[in-house]
């Protein structure tokens, strides 16, 4: 097992659903960073009030935690912090290696 | 007034008024002093004018004595004459002498004169009677004589002669021999020495005696005494009086006055009358200065007192400003300090559940379950830390907001349920069904309260009950009870409980744990809201908490029921359950909206069940159902007569399981407890066949919905993001939900109007409108066009009690939190609309 890889145990319920999930937080990713370049604090905490809301309920509770946690720092408006989460977000992403259960 | 005329003008009028004041007085006084020297002087006067006239009148009357005298006999006797004469000299001291003339001579009147001739005579000197012939000889003698002779010789002549330089008065008169008639043989004069006339005269007076014969020698001074001169100061007045007395042939002038010099007076008085004059005018001075010293001490002592206020008003504005900054202070840091310390417990409290979520084995899950407790208790202390010290730094505001009673009470109940039901304590509630639920307050804080009340109870309770009761008390008044069937009170510590940091006796703190102050916090907030709270108890019998409170009942709000009063009307509903306090709750609730109802705490033979009561509904509770040998008459129930429905009453704690007993026993409704009444009521809806689900009776123009029937349930899902919408779709997959879709609130009102929904999954972080308006714009639409309210559920992420509360504010029923859980969404969609 390559140590870089984030193992996640996801529900086989949502097995369907996972991939466009991804698809879509990659996606998140890409609007994240427009909007850090832009110094736009609002959509930085819209996005990651979204994000906060999504990640555990398919399972990845990293991607609530990141979510509230940039949610916060977006709305105190710290560009420099938020940046960082938003590294660490896409950090986990690219990691991420999916395992359904039965 | 002071001001219009300048200062000096008081003082000249008062000088010049007791000036005046003074002249007058002093006028006064020299007038009376004056009059009492005239009333002196007049007084001397007429002594010496009295003293006059006698004389004079005793010279005339001494004349006609004596010419009586010598008349009677005829003939003259110088006897007679001489002692006549003599007695008269002796006793007149004025008299200087009387001489008796014979005349000879014609009658004649032509006759220039007569001849007289001396024929007697006595004196009082010798130097007079030496004179005899100059008298005789002398030229006024002659002019008598012919003035005499003139007037046909009068009974009487008084006139002057003059001897040896001096004047003397002389009165002449004529004898007749005999009769009247008869020619004058004689002429008798009587002479007078003019200043022993008039007799003492004091040397204060100047006297002049003036004889005024006519024809003879007109008038002439014959006396003259001036006055002494006398230096008696200045001279003020002079007095004079005269005094004519008309005599025969003369008169006689009495001249008198008088100097009156400035030691005459007494000047006493004068001095008194300047004393009391200027007196008085220093009296007025001094009264005017007094009255302006007054006025100027009251200005300079309000002067003062004011500024004394305005240093007073100063250092209280600096206290005040003072007191403001350091009560802003305090809740400043109360604020960032709850901040501060809320934020990393939600975030371990969060993490912990989160943590919870993910695949852990046993010692993990054990590990996270410890550290998710002691995250919930050190909240729980926090904030009841917090909340103590807010309001004991008047730092807490209660709100003003409108809520749901019944939703606090049930909410209340919910939260302290699985902990209940750990202990093996049932809790019900129960709230009169007339009370009227719509309140305006802090719904919050009346949670925390009940919280705190109701979960103390469960804490000091096992095996037992804990009974909720809300009754009204008057208009907005409401009562709520707490009783718990647990260990029980003493005496003493009931007094202490109430207090800070006091626990009913220390070990319970070590046995049940917890700060003591919830229930200081709970009193503190009772009687903010203007109520009072207190307790009732027996050590080993159980206790009852008791409190009331104001709670305004909100008449704004239609009570437009969600369903008709009568909807239950003619349903026959059987209630088992050993709790009598359930028993009666559902009853009332029940009959409440018409139906009627049956309770009892044992379970009835099969047969009985089916038999002629004919129920539409049996509420069975789990004890009773899963004891043993009944299960399976339950089963069989619905199988016999299809009409009944039975609905079991699982327990909290472990539902899920019995949850699975029930598909065995072929029963499919049901609730878990405590039971919420809109729960319980919610059974009734869609369910009877061909009976219609609560649809409007009306359906206003401008909403023309297509109808549901009964076995379709419509749900709206209102959500902008699209995994979110995939992932409910998926959770609610397995049940036969119409699920329609919006992005936003404007397309969610657009479907909302065209369809009937049975409930709406609502998310509130959305664009263009938000969850909030569009709840808020549905119940209005609901309010206008009189229909029954559709449940919503409001999804977010951000579900702390300011965010709840707006979702309820804006009409929402219920929450449920994001990340979304299935088994949460499934409950809540299921608790609505069940299927």
């Amino acid at each position: 097992m390559d140590k870089d890889r984030i193992v996640v145990y996801a529900d086989s319920e949502l097995k369907d659903l996972i991939p466009g999930f991804l698809v879509n937080r990659g996606r998140d990713v890409e609007r994240l960073n427009t909007a850090l370049q832009a110094g736009d604090c609002s959509i930085l905490s819209a996005i990651a009030h979204d994000l906060k809301g999504l990640g555990s309920a398919y399972g990845f509770p990293e991607i609530s935690g990141l979510g509230s946690a940039l949610e916060a720092v977006a709305k105190a408006g710290d560009l420099e912090q938020a940046g960082q989460y938003v590294g660490r977000l896409a950090h986990y992403l690219s990691r991420l290696e999916i395992i359904y259960d039965a | 007034m002071k001001e219009r005329f300048p200062k000096w003008f008081f003082y000249a009028a008062i000088l010049f008024a007791g000036l005046i004041l003074t002249t007058a007085l002093v006028f006064v006084a020299w007038n009376t002093l004056l009059q009492e020297r005239r009333h002196a002087f007049d007084f001397e006067f007429s002594i010496i004018k009295e003293d006059l006239d006698r004389n004079i009148q005793i010279i005339s009357d001494s004349g006609n004595d004596l010419a009586t005298v010598l008349t009677a006999d005829g003939a003259f006797d110088h006897g007679i004459f001489e002692t006549f004469t003599t007695s008269v000299l002796a006793k007149q001291p004025f008299m200087d002498g009387i001489i008796y003339f014979k005349l000879s001579g014609s009658n004649d009147e032509s006759r220039a004169a007569v001849d007289a001739e001396v024929f007697a005579s006595r004196f009082r000197s010798p130097e007079i009677a030496a004179n005899l012939d100059d008298i005789r000889q002398s030229k006024d003698f002659h002019n008598i004589m012919r003035s005499l002779s003139y007037n046909d010789w009068p009974a009487h002549i008084g006139s002057t002669i003059a001897l040896q330089s001096r004047k003397y008065y002389i009165q002449l008169k004529p004898i007749r021999a005999a009769e009247t008639g008869s020619a004058i043989s004689g002429l008798l004069l009587l002479l007078a020495d003019p200043q022993r006339l008039v007799n003492v005269i004091p040397d204060t007076l100047a006297v002049a005696l003036y004889i005024i014969s006519l024809d003879l020698n007109g008038r002439e001074l014959v006396f003259s005494s001036p006055a002494a001169a006398v230096d008696k100061g200045p001279l003020i007045a002079s007095f004079n009086r005269h005094r004519l007395a008309n005599l025969p042939f003369h008169s006689v002038k009495l001249s008198v006055s008088k100097d009156i010099f400035w030691r005459d007076i007494d000047h006493r008085l004068l001095y008194v009358v300047l004393f009391i004059g200027s007196g008085i005018t220093f009296l007025l001075f001094s009264l005017v200065r007094a009255r302006e010293q007054h006025e100027r001490d009251l200005y300079q002592r309000h002067a003062f007192i004011e500024a004394k206020v305005e240093e007073q008003t100063k250092k209280l504005a600096e206290a005040r400003d003072q007191a403001r900054e350091s009560a802003h202070i305090k809740s400043e840091f109360l604020a960032s300090m709850s901040h501060e310390i809320r934020t990393p417990l939600t975030a371990i409290i969060g993490m912990a559940e989160s943590l919870a979520e993910t695949r852990l084995d046993s010692d993990q899950e054990r590990y996270v379950q410890v550290f998710k407790r002691a995250g919930d208790t050190l909240l729980t202390l926090v904030n009841d830390i917090l909340d103590f010290s807010k309001i004991e730094a008047g730092q807490l505001i209660l709100e003003n907001a409108p809520f749901n009673l019944l939703d606090v009470v049930e909410e209340s109940v919910a939260i302290c349920a699985l902990k209940a039901s750990e202990r093996n304590v049932e809790l019900t509630s129960i709230i009169a069904p007339e009370l009227p639920i719509k309140r305006i307050g802090d719904a919050a804080r009346l949670e925390q309260i009940i919280i705190n009340l109701v979960s103390n109870a469960v804490k000091f309770t096992e095996d037992g009950h804990v009974v909720i009761r809300v009754a009204g008390v008057a208009d907005n008044k409401l009562e709520i009870s707490i009783t718990d069937t647990g260990i029980g009170i003493s005496r003493e510590a009931q007094k202490k409980i109430f207090s800070s940091f006091m626990q009913a006796d220390s070990s319970t703190s070590r046995q049940y744990g917890g700060t003591g102050l919830g229930l200081t916090i709970s009193k503190q907030l009772v009687e903010m809201m203007g109520g009072h709270i207190w307790v009732e108890s027996e050590k080993g019998k159980g206790s009852k908490f008791s409190f009331n409170i104001d709670l305004p009942v909100n008449h704004s709000i239609s009570t437009l029921g969600y369903r008709k009063k009568t909807f239950l009307q003619r349903k026959k509903i059987l209630i088992l359950d050993a709790n009598q306090y359930n028993r009666d709750k559902l009853c009332s609730i029940l009959q409440l909206f018409g139906a009627d109802c049956a309770a009892t705490g044992q379970c009835p033979p099969a047969d009985e069940l089916a038999g002629k009561e004919q129920y539409h509904y049996i509420f069975v509770d789990h004890k009773i159902l899963f004891a043993t040998g009944n299960g399976a008459q339950f089963g069989q129930v619905p199988k016999r007569f299809g009409a009944a429905l039975v609905v079991a009453m699982l327990e909290p704690e472990s539902y899920l399981q019995q949850r699975r007993c029930l598909e065995a026993l072929g029963i499919v409704r049901y609730l878990v407890k405590p039971v919420r009444q809109f729960e319980l009521l919610n059974i009734f809806s869609g369910f009877d066949a061909g009976e219609r689900k609560v649809a409007p009776e009306a359906v206003a123009g401008g909403m023309d919905k297509t109808t549901a029937t009964a076995d379709d349930k419509r749900i709206l899902l209102v959500e902008d993001n699209e995994d979110n919408r995939l992932l409910i779709n998926t959770y609610l997959k397995g049940a036969p939900y119409i699920i329609d879709e919006a992005e936003n609130g404007h397309s969610a009102l657009a479907l909302y109007k065209k369809n009937t929904y049975h409930l709406i999954l609502m998310d509130i972080r959305m664009p263009m409108m938000d969850g909030h308006e569009a709840a808020r714009a549905i119940r209005g639409l609901e309010r206008r066009h009189s229909m029954p309210e559709t449940p919503i559920i409001a999804l977010t992420a951000h579900a702390v009690k300011e965010e709840i509360d707006k979702c309820m504010e804006a009409g929402c029923n219920t929450h449920v939190g994001k990340p979304i859980k299935k088994s949460a969404l499934l409950d809540v969609v299921d608790e609505f609309i069940g299927c």
